[in-house]
Formats: C-alpha cells, structure tokens, sequence
C-alpha cells in the first residue's frame, strides 16, 4: 500500500473573535494510491474547504499536506503551481471555466500552460465520451450547467493527473449522466492508477467509492 | 521547469479578454492614450525650449561659431583651423568699427566680405548682393535705419568708423550695393566691403578674426586655451559663444525643466487614471487571475500575463498619443517661444521625446498593472475566487422600511462611496485649479492694460526709432509730411496727431532747479532718496548731477498736435496748473512733463523757460506717458525734462526737423482698407507700425503664458476625473448587469429599472455637486484674493469667476446621464435568464 | 381549473447546423393547486420551459396561458408586471439582493408594485419558515438553507398564481434540501399555490402529484 495524498493536523480558521468560523479543526487523512474515496457530510460542514487543501488551492492555518511524499508547504508559489498543474486534476462545483475560451481551448489549458502536447487522442475519447465532442468550438456561456460541468471533467481529465479531486462534479447532472461520468472516473482511474477523492450528496454514488469520509463541523467523523 | 513562460497562451488571453471587453479596453486605450500624449508634449515642449533658449542667445552673440579668435596672423589662423578639435572654421578681416554716436550700443564691424562669416552670422545681403567693385558697401538694415540711410541701392554712403590698426577716426563714401534684414545679430554685426576696397584704405589684412565650431561645445573656454596653447600662440584675444557658455545652458535648462517637472504630474495623474480604472476591473481581474491560477498559472507566468497586456495596451495608445501630444505642443509652442517665424515645434522637433514618451507610458501601466498582480502572487486561488467588493458590513437598525426605487438608488449610491470618492477628488483638485486660473485670468485687465499701453489705434514710428533700444536720429526722414497728409487724408481716419522731438540744451535757474532737486533728494516710503532708485543707470545720475550744480540740462521739445496733443495733455493727468487749448496754440505757451504722475519733477507751473533763444511760460505739468513715443533718446538725455509745444511752433524753431511718430485713431469699419493703405504707403521705408492689435496681443500672451502651465494641469486633471466619472458610471452598470436582471425576473420593469437608475444619477450628483460647489467657490475665493495680494502684475482688477465649474457640472449631468441609459440599453438587451446565468 | 395552459411551445437557439432546439413542441396542462415535477437530463430543456412560465423568456412559437392570460401577448412592461404578481420565483443560486436585508427581500416585489401587504399572511410564512430572527440580517450572513427559505417567502409574498422553482435544492445537501423542500410543499398546500419545479433529485420528485420527464425539448412521461 501506498499512500499519497497525507494530512496531518489540518486546521483551517476564518474570521477572528466571535465570527471565528472553524472550517477545518484538526483533520488527519491518509488515502492510498489507486483508491476511490468519496467525501460526505452536510453543506458547510468543511468538506470544500478539505478539497482545496488537499489540491493546494488554499493555505491552511496550522497543519500540513503531503502529495506523493511532497510537503506542499515546502513549495513557493511557483513551485506549488506548476506540482499542481502536473500532477493534480481539480473538478471544481462552480465549473471555473474560462469565459473567453471555447471549450478545447478551455480542457486543454492547463496542458497548454505547461507547453507540453496534449494526448489528442485520449483527450477526443474522453470528449465523445462525454458528448462534448459537437460542442468544441462553443464558448462555455453558451453550454448548459450540465455542459459545463461535463467540459471541467474533461479539462481535469485531460492532463491523466495522478490525483483527481472532484468537488461534487454530479451535482448539475441528472441521474444517467452522473453513473456515466462516475463510471468514467473510475474507468480513467484503473487505467492510469489515478487516486480520485469526490466530495458528494449522493449517496448512490458515494456508495461506489472504496471508501467514505464523513465530514462534521471540520472533523472526520467517520 | 524553467521553460514555462507560454506567451503564445498569454497573448490569447489577453485579445480575446478585448474582444469580450471591448468597451472597457477601449476606455482603458483612450487613457493611455491620454497619459502617453501628456509625456510627448511636456517631453517635446521641455526639449524646445531647451533648444530656444540656446537658439535666442546664438542669435544675441551675432554668431553660430563656438569660439571667436581675434586678431590672428593668417599662418596662426591656417594652423587652428588644422586643429584636431575644430570641425569647420570661418575667417574675417576686420578693418574697424563703424563709429557713429546714433548706433548706440551696437558694435558693427567693418569687414572684408566673407561668405563663410556671412552665412554663419545670417548676414548675407537679402536685397542687393555682396560687394564686388571697390567702394561698394553692404549693411544690415537696422543700421541703415539708425544712420538714416535710405533703402535704395546705389544711394551714396558717408560711414565714420575706427580703423582697428592705428586707432584713427576716419570717414569714407561708399555706394549701397545690398542690405539685410538683421535676423541675428542684434547688437554686433558687419558692414561688408571687397578686399580691393580694403587694401584702398590702407589696412594689410594682416590680422583676422577665426570662428570655429568645435566637435563638442562643452567649456568653450577650456578648449580655446587647449587650442592655443598646443599650438604655442600666446596672447591672443578670443571669446566663447554666450550660448555654450554654462551659465546660459543653466539658464536654459532650468526653464526646460519647469516642463520636465511637469513630467512628473503628468507621471502623478496618469497613475491615478490607469490605477482607477483598474481599481473599477479589480474584483473582475482578480477574480479572473484566481480562476487562471487555481488552474494551474504560475505567478511568473501571472507576471507575464500583466507584461502583455500592459504592452498590448500601451501600444494601441502610443501612436495617437504621440500625435495628440505634438498636436498641442505645436499648438501651444509659438506661445512659449515668442518671435519665431517658425513654429518652434517643428523648427526645433527631434526624435528623443518619443520614444521617451513611450517607455514612460508603458512603465505607467505596468505600475498601474501591479497591484494586481501583486495580490495575485500573493492570495491563494481560492481567496481570489471568493473575492468580493465587499459593500458594508454594518447593521442597519432593526426595523423594515418600505424598499422604494428611492432607497434602492441611495443605498446604490452608498455601494458607489468608493467611486464616489475617487471621480470628487479628481474633480475637486482640478476645478478649483481652474476656477482660480479662471479668477486670475479674468482679473488680469486688458482695459487697464490698453489705456495705459496703447494711446493710439496706431502708432507709427520712424525707421531709426522702430526698435526699442535704437537712438532716434532727427535727421531720419522715414516718414515724411506728404505721408503724413496722405495718411490724413484717408477716409477710414478720425483723428490724427504727430510727435517732432528735439533734444535742447537748457538752464534751469535756482528757483526751477530747487523744485526738481527736492524731489529726486526726498525720501519715498521705504526711506531711500528717490535718485538711489536711478543709481544703476550712470547717464541719469550723470545728468541729475550737472542739472543739480549747474543747472544744465537736456530739454527734449516735443512738437505735438492733434491726436498726440489730446493725449499728452488731458485734464484728468494734470498735475500743476491748468491746461488751455487756445492760449497754447499762441505758442506762448509749454507744458512740461516730468517722469511720474504724483512728483513735480519740472520746473513749476508760471515760471519761464528758454527753449532755442526764446522765453515760453510754463502753464501746466503732465506725467510723461512712455508709450507716446518709439525709441530711445541720447545717453546725455537720460536725465531730461519734456516740453510739449504745438506742432507749427516747434517748426518754427527747428525747420529742419523728421517726425517721429505719427497717431492715428480710425473707424473700426474702415479697417482692412486703411491697414492695406498704411502697408503701401510704408513699404521699404523702414517705419513700424504698433497697432492696438499688437499690444492687445502682447496681453493675451502674456496672460496665456502664466496660465497656461497650471490650466494645462488643471485640464488634465479635469479630464481624469471625467473620464473616471465616466468609468465608475460604466463599470457601476456592467457590473450590475446581473443584479439588475434578478431585479426584473422579480418583476421590476424596465421603466422602473430606467427611473432607478435616474434617481441614483440624480442622487450621486446632487451629493457631488453639494460636495464640489461650495468647496471650488470658497477655495477659489480665498486663493484669488491671495493673490491679489501678492501679485506685483499691475493691470488687475479683481474678477471672480467660477466659469469653468459651471461649464464643467452640465457636462458631468449630460455624461452621467447619457451614460447610464446607453448603458442600461445594452445591459437590458440579453433576455432576463441569459443575464441571470452570467458567469461571475 | 387549468391555470397553466401550454400549446405546441417551441423555443430554438442558434441557426443552421449548429440550431439547439430547447423545446420542440410541448404541451402540458397544469390545474389550480397542482405539484408538478420536471424532470430530464441536463440540457433537456427543463429550465427553458420553466423559463417560459413565468414570462421570463419568449417563445419561437406556441402559446403560454397563465391565469388566463397569454403570455405572448404581453409587452415588456406587462410582463414585468405579470411576473411581480402571478409568478414566484426560487431560483437554484436564491438571486437575493445583497444590499437588503431578509425582510426587505422578502418584501420587494410588493414595493416594486406599491401594493400594501398583507401582513398577517406576510407574518404567517416567516413564521412557519422559522425567519423571524433573521429579518434584520443581510443574505451574506445566511446560511444556503437559510437563504432558500428567504427566497421562498419572496415567491410567496405577493401571493402569486403560480411558483415556479428551478432546482431549489441543488446547492443544499440532502439534510437541508429535503427540509426545504418539505417547506415549499407545505406552504404551497397551506395557501392552495400550484408549484412547478424542476429537479432531477428523484425523491424530491416523488413528492410531487405529478411526474413530468422531458428529454430533447419534449415531453415523454406525463
């Protein structure tokens, strides 16, 4: 067993005095290379914010986070970013498209910001996969919420990341849509040993995941 | 790792980011734009007049030459002219120096023609041509005009002058063959004759003067002794050109730097634009750089990103900037140097400015483009994602108040505070800046100004008076008696009067001399004897002292009629006795005159005076106004007092006299004829004429010139703030976009939507104006009056004027409001539930 | 009654080839009092329909009646109008005014009409959707659950004809979202409201009367 992504003692504090918010209060995790993990807890209860620490998109309070054995916060900004982009694929719940770029323009970025050649091939099965493949040209305002969120699993997908974090990448998709793509991820996942760790509400779906994390008021409880 | 700076990407941001945002980058191009046109104007006027001021004293030295060596043998002058040092060279042999009391202060030097010297010294012949035969002579006109030589070539010469070898004064005839407009040489030039003529009057031509342009004209003066002592010639004479000298090019660049200073005003503002306009995008950029980030930008590449658009934005607005910028320089120019024929623009244009100007304007938006970036590098992606323009924070008091349009507006109007703030304070600065230039404008008086300056519609001088420092010289002829009944004579002429002047020695008995000598001996307010106030002027001291134990002193007789009698003698300027036309004409009779309108200074009124053998009475004193007369009067004169006389009289006592000036008032209707006539009537005689006109345009000018650097930066700044204005109002609708579509799918019409929007312009106005009005009017106000206390201009009359802010309001209303429903237009086009998914 | 009456509704994005067809000829009936669901795949045209319900948007062709009165036949202003009175809509993001406070929301499209409220009834929703302590407070301050429930007491103040809901629940987890959804259920019977929302949470649907499941701009289950 192999473990890959580690938090240890991971605390996250917002505000000051009486509007002190703890999103996160003392989180240890371990989870191994390969596995499907899914995240559950009630809305606001610190899962999000999880997410991002574990990717490296937020800085947290006291704590620390290892990636493949690299501590994150030994890493400058630049440092930090560029491990990101190479080795992480986030799926955000907002989408976090780029509004002035179509839609390849818009999953091959993160590739495209490396200067590497993107896998055309792998990146057009996952695209048809997803039914984006007559939508490539389209800028994301134009999509619908599904669309969207189909076109940041793509962009996530495209780089083969080792680590996938997804932060409820189903929650605009009806029901058939949401088994396709999560059977996708873990079909992506088997053939590129990719660890995915998805935050959900769907309890359909968390119950395919290798393992559950409950998260309550900033801590693990389950 | 290192190779991660993907331009191409960066730039695809970047122009799509225009194309999606074409009106804001637009705005954003018009104010670079802006910022870069300030740099090339200010670069460009700081560089002229520079330039100018070296330019005015080349043309004050006579010459383009470096260094002037006197007195050289010709095998000294062939080796500095092989010198490693000199560039080019020209030579002269000077014979002597024309002598004659009526050139004054100016040196003309008699001299073999040199073609070389005459080109550097912009003294080749313009009517004629050089010298060719022996006893042919060239000269300048200024010259011609004070020795009363008349424009004509072939007219016979008689010169005086002081042969440099033995120091003897002779005079010789020569014949006219070419003049030329003195366009250099001021105070020295040369009267050119032939080598043949030379050699006729006896000089060698065994020594001359070298001009030399030297490869770099830093310290002339070190040079030339470099020069002449490398080559081992001792005692020679030189002098270096006022122009390179140090002090002058001190001179020079401190009033060039009063516009380089200005760079950095314009450095000031142009960051407060760019900085407020990015202040507006700010939630959106940063947003937009969290979403980038979170995806994977490194920080260097963010930089990177910034660098691009920042050069991708300066350069849409350096070309225009850079011809707007010239465009006011060239406008503005003839203004700050005065006197060129020219556009000094153009005349003194060179590159170095513009690309100045444009460096500075793209470091201008870099360092508007940082912070940012800064916050970019600095935040996690997250923290960016969830920015947000924070509004207030603060609980309002329990209670629910019935949500109208109109509390809607003023709590939209409380979200703006930061706008608010940031387009008042613009416009705060700049239009108390331009309502004092405004108040100070105004205050200057031009009726004041005219009445003392302009006696006369016209005022025609005669040729040896026509500059200001020239000697008149009586026996000039340059206007005549038929002139001066031609001009008489046109239909266009309502009053008409001459002036004759006359110097006379004359005696004041003790009685007279005591009056006079009381006043120059009593003490002003500031407890100095009033003569101390001459001491810097020897020939006045010289003459006060004579009059003082001898009595002796110099009358000028003015023979004055008409119009120029109406104007010297009016009741309102009398200071002693009482002035009767009748009696005068008797040519019983003088006025005298003395120097200011509050001594007496002249013999009392009802004491004699002998003028020319015969006793006339005084019978009033006036002041002696100065603009009633051109040019100057001998050295000897300096100390004199003034007898008015009529006309015919004083033609009686001197027959053989010129005129000086002839006044002239006219029928505004029959202007351009008259001024045509006059035109003809004067051509090649030499006579100037001042107009009105030129005195009213030496006032505008000079009220231009004092103003000119603050409005300039006052209108800047009025400008930034507008566009700011502009800019908040803008980016306060497109940011709303969303806002304004929940607003309708709850039901809010856009008719509703449109009063909104009027209510908050109304609302933000009147705030505005409430805020502006009484701060601009009482700053104005405090800051004229100081002013007016302080200014040593003498032509003010206070004048309060807040023109410029209530020109300014209107507009801000008119934008406003324009802005806010074309805006609304194009917000509102999108259906409701387009708008309502709009990515933030 | 039918308060809701569509006919042969067709509403088409794009041109050419690249022509989306949101709703391709749909029908429906919907009676006074009704709890109807929408359901379909993302991109089915769910919101689209809904969309047209409430005067929102304009068909390409077809007629919508709502409370007796066509929709097409309304200029901009009347719809505006239209949708401040008949219409109450819960959007999946709330859409609340920042700049006022829970109560101001709650009473906007009143003021907007510059009709007097109703206060007992305005008393009663605030109650029964446990607001009373949050009227002074900003929706900032609130949490999503929270902020759904201002959101429904807004589609309810003016006392509207029909309420129209597009994914109420989507940015809730389930806690929170079967809470709220129990809410607009209840309050919706309480005063006799017909409810149309769209969702593709397959237990909030079966709370509905009736099922309708759209899929390519039609309807295929009614």
């Amino acid at each position: 067993m192999e473990v890959i992504v580690k938090a240890n003692g991971l605390k996250k504090y917002y505000g000051k005095g009486e509007t002190l918010v703890k999103a996160l209060d003392g989180v240890d995790l371990e989870i191994e290379r390969g596995k499907f993990t899914a995240i559950v807890g009630t809305s606001g209860s610190g899962k999000s914010t999880l997410l991002n620490m574990l990717g490296g998109l937020d800085v947290p309070t006291e704590g620390s986070v290892q990636i493949g054995g690299q501590e994150l916060s030994r890493l400058n900004s630049e440092q930090a970013t560029i491990f990101r982009r190479k080795q992480i694929g986030f799926i955000f719940q907002n989408y976090n498209l780029i509004p002035v770029l179509t839609v390849w323009e818009n999953i091959i970025f993160p590739i495209t910001l490396d200067r590497r050649r993107p896998d055309k091939k792998f990146i057009m099965e996952v695209v048809q996969f997803l039914g984006l493949d007559s939508r490539l040209d389209t800028l994301p305002n134009n999509l619908s919420g599904g669309q969207q969120q189909r076109v940041a699993i793509a962009r996530a997908l495209a780089s083969k990341p080792s680590l996938v974090l997804a932060d409820e990448p189903t929650g605009n998709l009806d029901s058939k849509t949401s088994d396709d793509v999560v059977g996708l991820l873990k079909v992506t996942g088997s053939q590129f040993r990719q660890t995915i760790v998805m935050i959900t509400h769907n309890p359909d779906i968390a119950a395919q995941a290798d393992r559950i994390i409950r998260i309550e008021d900033g801590k693990i409880a389950g | 790792m290192l190779n991660n700076n993907n331009l191409k990407i960066c730039r695809r941001l970047i122009l799509r980011d225009i194309k999606f945002h074409k009106g804001q980058y637009l705005l954003s191009g018009i104010a670079v734009m802006l910022v870069c046109m300030l740099y090339t104007f200010t670069l460009c006027l700081g560089n002229l007049t520079y330039d100018g001021f070296i330019y005015s004293y080349k043309m004050m030295y006579g010459s383009n030459s470096h260094i002037l060596f006197y007195d050289l043998t010709p095998a000294q002058a062939v080796k500095v002219e092989n010198h490693r040092m000199v560039r080019e060279s020209v030579s002269l042999f000077t014979l002597g120096t024309l002598h004659d009391e009526m050139l004054g202060v100016r040196n003309v030097k008699l001299a073999v023609v040199s073609p070389g010297w005459a080109k550097e010294t912009a003294s080749v012949p313009l009517t004629g041509h050089m010298p060719r035969e022996k006893g042919e002579i060239a000269l300048d006109e200024i010259t011609m005009n004070s020795l009363a030589i008349p424009h004509e070539i072939g007219t016979e010469v008689s010169v005086t002058w002081t042969q440099t070898a033995d120091g003897s004064e002779r005079t010789d005839r020569f014949i006219l063959c070419g003049f030329w407009e003195n366009r250099m040489g001021e105070t020295e030039t040369c009267a050119w004759v032939t080598q043949e003529t030379a050699l006729a009057l006896g000089d060698v031509l065994d020594k001359l003067t070298l001009g030399v342009m030297l490869y770099s004209p830093t310290d002339p003066e070190n040079q030339a002794r470099e020069i002449l002592s490398d080559l081992g010639i001792q005692e020679i004479r030189f002098t270096t050109n006022l122009a390179c000298n140090e002090a002058r090019k001190e001179n020079a660049g401190e009033r060039s730097m009063k516009f380089y200073r200005l760079t950095l005003i314009v450095a000031l503002c142009g960051l407060l634009l760019l900085f407020q306009m990015e202040k507006l995008l700010a939630g959106q950029n940063i947003r937009f750089y969290g979403l980038i980030k979170s995806l994977g930008m490194t920080p260097r590449q963010l930089r990177v990103l910034s660098a691009v658009r920042a050069i991708l934005l300066s350069v849409t607005g350096i070309l225009p900037g850079w011809i707007a910028g010239f465009m006011i320089c060239a406008f503005v120019a003839p203004h700050v140097m005065v006197g060129m024929e020219e556009n000094p623009a153009f005349f003194f244009l060179k590159i170095w400015p513009f690309p100045a100007a444009a460096i500075l304007t793209f470091l201008t938006v870099f360092f508007s483009c940082l912070p940012a970036i800064r916050s970019a590098v600095k935040n996690t992606p997250v923290e960016m994602l969830r920015y947000e323009e924070r509004d207030r924070k603060k609980r309002r008091k329990a209670g629910r108040r019935r949500t109208s349009l109109f509390l809607l507006a003023l709590s939209g109007l409380f979200r703006q505070k930061g706008r608010f703030v940031a387009a008042s304070v613009s416009l705060l600065i700049s239009l108390s800046i331009l309502c004092c230039i405004q108040t100070i404008a105004a205050s200057y008086d031009e009726t004041k100004y005219l009445q003392e300056r302009s006696l006369f519609d016209y005022r025609i001088a005669d040729a040896s008076a026509a500059a200001s420092m020239q000697r008149y010289n009586p026996k000039s002829r340059s206007i005549t008696r038929s002139m001066y009944e031609a001009l008489a004579a046109h239909p266009a002429v309502r009053e008409i009067g001459m002036v004759c002047t006359m110097e006379v020695p004359m005696h004041a008995d003790l009685q007279d001399r005591a009056q006079i000598v009381a006043v120059f001996e009593e003490t002003d307010e500031n407890g100095i004897a009033r003569k101390e106030h001459m001491a810097d002027d020897p020939d006045w001291m010289t003459g006060y002292e004579t009059m003082r134990e001898s009595g002796d002193y110099i009358g000028i007789v003015t023979g004055v009629n008409g119009l120029t009698l109406k104007r010297a003698v009016t009741d309102n300027l009398l200071i002693e006795g009482s002035f009767c036309e009748e009696l005068f004409a008797t040519g019983q009779y003088v006025v005298a005159a003395g120097s200011s309108s509050t001594l007496k200074d002249t013999p009392p009124a009802g004491s004699k005076v002998t003028i020319s053998g015969r006793e006339f009475e005084i019978m009033a004193s006036v002041p002696w106004l100065p603009s009633m007369i051109s040019g100057m009067d001998s050295k000897e004169a300096q100390f004199n007092v003034t007898y008015f006389m009529p006309v015919d009289v004083f033609e009686e006592l001197f027959p053989d006299h010129g005129i000086r000036n002839v006044a002239v008032n006219i029928d505004q209707n029959g202007q351009d004829a008259f001024e045509q006539f006059l035109t003809d009537l004067l051509q090649d005689t030499g006579a100037d004429v001042i107009s009105v006109k030129d005195h009213q345009w030496v006032f505008h000018n000079a009220v231009f010139h004092s103003c000119m650097i603050p409005f300039f930066v006052g209108s800047v700044m009025l400008f930034i703030g507008l566009l700011s204005f502009v800019n908040a109002q803008m980016m306060g609708i497109l940011v709303r976009k969303k806002e304004f579509a929940v607003y309708e799918s709850l039901g809010m019409t856009v008719r509703q939507l449109r009063r909104l929007l009027f209510l908050e312009g109304v609302l933000y106005q009147g705030a505005m104006f409430l805020l502006v009005i009484p701060s601009v009017a009482a700053f104005t106000y405090i800051a004229g009056q100081w002013w007016l206390a302080h200014t040593n201009v003498w032509c003010v009359t206070w004048q309060y004027s807040l023109t410029p802010l209530w020109l300014t309001l209107p507009l801000l209303s008119l934008i406003s409001f324009a802005v806010s429903f074309g805006f609304l237009r194009s917000v509102t086009k999108e259906s409701v539930t387009e708008r309502l998914r709009i990515f933030r | 009654m039918d308060i809701i009456t569509i006919c042969n509704l067709k509403k088409y994005y794009g041109s050419g080839e690249r022509i989306v067809r949101a709703l391709d000829g749909v029908n429906l009936t919907v009676a006074q009092g009704e709890f109807i669901a929408i359901v379909g795949a993302s991109g089915c045209g769910k919101t689209t329909l809904l969309n047209m319900m409430g005067g929102l948007d304009r068909p390409a062709s077809g007629e919508v009646i709502v409370d007796g009165v066509n929709l097409a036949s309304l200029k901009e202003a009347q719809l505006a109008v239209f949708r401040r009175k008949k219409a109450g809509f819960i959007f999946q993001n709330y859409n609340l005014v920042p700049t006022l406070t829970v109560e101001e929301n709650i009473y906007f499209p009143l003021d907007l009409d510059c009709s007097t409220p109703d206060r007992k009834y305005l008393r009663e929703i605030i109650e029964l959707l446990g607001l009373q302590d949050k009227l002074d407070v900003f929706p900032e301050q609130l949490s999503g659950g929270q902020k759904q429930r201002a959101a429904i007491a807004r589609a309810l103040a003016a006392k509207p004809s029909v309420i129209l809901a597009d994914e109420p629940t989507g940015n809730l987890d389930s806690k929170n979202g079967q809470n709220v959804a129990g809410l607009l259920k209840m309050t919706t019977e309480i005063w006799h409201r017909t409810l149309v929302m769209v969702t593709h949470n397959q237990e909030l649907a079966q709370m509905a009367d009736r099922v309708i499941r759209m899929q390519d701009g039609r309807i295929t289950e009614n």
